[in-house]
């Protein structure tokens, strides 16, 4: 179990690595065989989470029994195949399938010929999910009944409820002091000629390639020392804020500024033969005009922050002001040998919810963002 | 209303590149001024300093009297149209052409009539709800023009405007423009490279090459009295031809004698007169093809001079031939009637008529022929009067 627990998180950076791999080079090469394989990648995160989300539900003994739940019933399969429909080579259908697909794409639009492929891979499709709908059905779900009580469990007994409302507090003081600091700080760099502009590009994007954590022990000795009348930098979820905000300004610029370049600069001109001042061409001509590129670098950053545990560890020591991530990893520790595992399944549920939906719904939208300024747009 | 005055203006970039040297420049209020010249010629860039959007390196630019070199662009109340319209994507027509108002704290019910105003002049009333990237090439060219006619300005200043236009777009805005400057009586500041839009739009025309202004002049002076070789070459389609020769004396009279001693003009008595200082001196001959003629057409001119050319290549235009000749080491062209046989080859007998000819100094370019000035002064009577005067 140790051994394993050690694997976890190699196994996800190599996952997460592939994953953006796979996505900008099927962005790149517009080669649709990697549409595929990217859709079934996608798949099985989607898989990995209704792991999670199902476990959220059970109870702890029926964890500890099945951990694969009903996809460790996956191997009957070849079973239930041959029983239900006598001949052994369940692949072929799965075989059959891909040809029989990229055929009826190809065919002419309309046609009777891809309708006739369209209905024979449905039916190919209906012919093997049987056997697997056979299987959920006979598994038992009785087990499964307890999301009610595992998140009610999470929420209050676990305080993950708080951890939440924190976690929300801070990534959205921090994504939106980063985005107004930042996108300030960007338009000066792209459009302002001043001397040593280039010096602090060259710095900001060096700053990128210091790891956060290098910098927590003279962080933490800044920190407690700065304080203004009541307000400290520590045990604060504005000076958490602040923090986050202050480390992921360097990311934001970088992004920014390249997308400010891709504006026309007769923008600001015609603006300013408008009367305008700077900071009227800033706010109302190119801030709304960033908007796409606001919206990548504000995405990113919540991510970042959302699931920030560094720092959050670090800096926040009174109970009250926990971040999600931390809060989960007290769960577990504090209970040590008794750990409600449905419960911190609950709270991962909770904690993975916000990304999961952003990723899905805008991922297309943060990878061209991330591209933004190669092309001329 | 108001003039413009640039006096010694010098644009000098950062890495030591001289834009523009020694502009001198008196436009008149409501007086329609091109600046034409090839790119690089530093015409953008003038008009760039009267809008304040690029610094003036040296010298003083005044508008209504008033010396503006450290004020803000906005404060000139100058208005500018830009090649790629320039307008805000995100906003609707009206929108764009309200903003200027809006920021000058104009009364909402002001700015609605100004830009409805303006509207109906530019035809554009029915796109005002609409955002740039709806419209078409010419109509957003139209709001981009709306937008800077709404702040009654006292100058306008356009750059291009007309260049990312199709060809026929183009003639239709440039009859527009000229209306609007009749209707609006306001100084227009006009740069393009394109010299048919400058002969057709300006009251006078600047021309402008390697940052110096070459010539100020109506359109007709131009064509007729360029000041130097280089404005002889730039104003007019195809371009004037030059010869290289020396002038002779012949008795009391003067004949120009091309390298190769082929080309023989004769040069009248009047002409002779300025061009004594140069006799036997070298000397280069220019003629529009215009006044190259055939034998036929010829005919008519009074003081002719017969060259013999062989036909390189011919260009029918439909109305007109194009030829190219070839005559030992000289290269020209003739623009000649449509109906003329010409066939490439064979030598052809010309008429060059020596009444319209030009000659510029060898070295300098300096025209011997017309004593012009460099700058001329504007004729106020023909500029439009302002509604209600």
């Amino acid at each position: 179990m140790n051994a394993m627990k050690a694997q976890i998180p190699m196994l996800l950076w190599i996952y997460c690595a592939l994953s953006i791999l796979l996505l900008l080079a099927v962005r790149r090469t517009r080669h649709y065989p990697l549409y595929i394989l990217k859709s079934v990648w996608i798949g099985f995160t989607v898989l990995a989470f209704v792991w999670v989300v199902l476990m959220s539900g059970a109870t702890n003994q029926e964890f500890a029994l099945r951990p694969a739940s009903v996809f460790g019933e996956l191997s009957e399969y070849p079973y239930t195949f041959r029983s239900l429909y006598g001949f052994h080579s369940w692949y072929l259908p799965l075989l059959l399938w891909l040809p029989l697909w990229s055929w009826a794409g190809k065919a002419e639009r309309g046609s009777r010929l891809r309708k006739g492929l369209w209905v024979a891979l449905g039916a190919l499709t209906l012919f093997f999910l049987v056997p697997l709908l056979l299987i959920f059905k006979r598994f038992d779900w009785s087990a499964y009944s307890h999301f009610g009580e595992n998140y009610a469990h999470a929420w209050r007994v676990a305080r993950m409820g708080d951890y939440f409302f924190n976690s929300i507090l801070v990534s959205a003081c921090a994504v939106g002091l980063s985005t107004i600091v930042g996108s300030m700080a960007a338009y000066a760099l792209a459009r302002l000629p001043f001397r040593g502009r280039e010096a602090l590009i060259a710095a900001l994007v060096g700053s990128m390639a210091i790891p956060g954590f290098l910098l927590v022990v003279p962080l933490y000795v800044m920190m407690r020392s700065w304080s203004v009348g009541n307000f400290s930098f520590m045990d604060s979820r504005v000076g958490l804020s602040i923090l986050y905000a202050a480390t992921s300004l360097p990311f934001t610029i970088f992004l920014l500024t390249a997308f400010f370049r891709s504006l026309p600069s007769e923008l600001a001109e015609a603006a300013a033969l408008d009367g305008a001042t700077p900071l009227q061409i800033f706010s109302q001509i190119y801030f709304p005009l960033a908007a796409p590129g606001l919206a990548t670098a504000a995405i990113f950053n919540f991510l970042g922050v959302w699931n920030e545990y560094n720092f959050a560890l670090v800096f926040v020591t009174n109970p009250e002001f926990r971040t999600l991530p931390v809060g989960l990893y007290n769960l577990q520790v504090s209970q040590q040998y008794a750990v409600n595992w449905p419960a911190l399944f609950a709270g991962i549920v909770l904690l993975c919810l916000p990304t999961f939906a952003i990723f899905v719904a805008l991922q297309e939208k943060i990878v061209a963002g991330l591209t933004v300024g190669g092309v001329k747009g | 209303m108001a003039d413009v005055v640039l006096k010694d203006v010098e644009k000098v970039y950062a890495g030591g590149v001289k834009a523009v040297r020694g502009a001198h420049l008196q436009i008149a209020d409501r007086e329609f001024v091109v600046l034409v010249g090839p790119s690089g010629c530093g015409k953008s860039t003038t008009l760039r300093m009267i809008a304040g959007l690029e610094e003036i390196s040296a010298g003083t630019i005044a508008i209504g009297g008033r010396v503006v070199n450290d004020v803000a662009p906005k404060d000139r109340d100058i208005a500018m149209v830009f090649q790629n319209y320039a307008l805000y994507p995100h906003m609707t027509c009206f929108e764009n052409m309200a903003f200027g108002l809006k920021l000058r704290h104009f009364p909402k019910e002001e700015i609605r009539k100004r830009v409805a105003d303006a509207a109906q002049i530019l035809g554009i009333s029915e796109l005002l709800e609409r955002k740039p990237k709806a419209l078409s090439g010419g109509q957003r060219q139209r709001v981009a023009v709306g937008r800077a006619i709404v702040r009654k300005p006292d100058v306008f200043l356009f750059d291009e405007p007309l260049s990312n236009l199709d060809a026929k777009l183009r003639v239709e805005m440039r009859v527009e423009l000229h209306k609007l400057h009749e209707r609006l009586a306001t100084t227009m500041i006009y740069v393009t490279h394109d010299q048919i839009e400058a002969m057709t739009l300006g009251d006078r025309i600047v021309i402008m090459d390697q940052g110096e202004i070459q010539q100020v002049a109506s359109p007709l002076s131009l064509y007729d009295e360029p000041y130097n070789r280089f404005v002889a070459s730039f104003i007019g389609t195809p371009a004037m031809n030059f010869l290289d020769g020396v002038l002779e004396a012949k008795g009391d009279a003067l004949e120009f004698v091309g390298d190769g001693g082929e080309v023989r003009v004769p040069i009248g008595a009047e002409m002779a007169k300025k061009l004594s200082d140069h006799a036997g001196k070298p000397i280069v001959l220019g003629i529009r093809p215009e006044h190259i003629h055939d034998e036929a057409s010829g005919a008519a001119v009074k003081a002719a001079a017969k060259v013999t050319a062989k036909v390189e290549v011919v260009e029918s235009l439909g109305d007109q031939k194009v030829v190219y000749f070839a005559q030992g080491a000289h290269t020209f062209i003739g623009k000649l009637d449509a109906h003329v046989p010409v066939e490439s080859g064979r030598p052809m007998c010309l008429i060059f008529d020596a009444n319209k000819v030009h000659f510029f100094e060898k070295v300098q370019g300096r025209n011997l022929t017309c004593r012009v000035e460099r700058y001329e002064a504007p004729d106020l009577a023909k500029l439009p009067q302002p509604v209600g005067a």
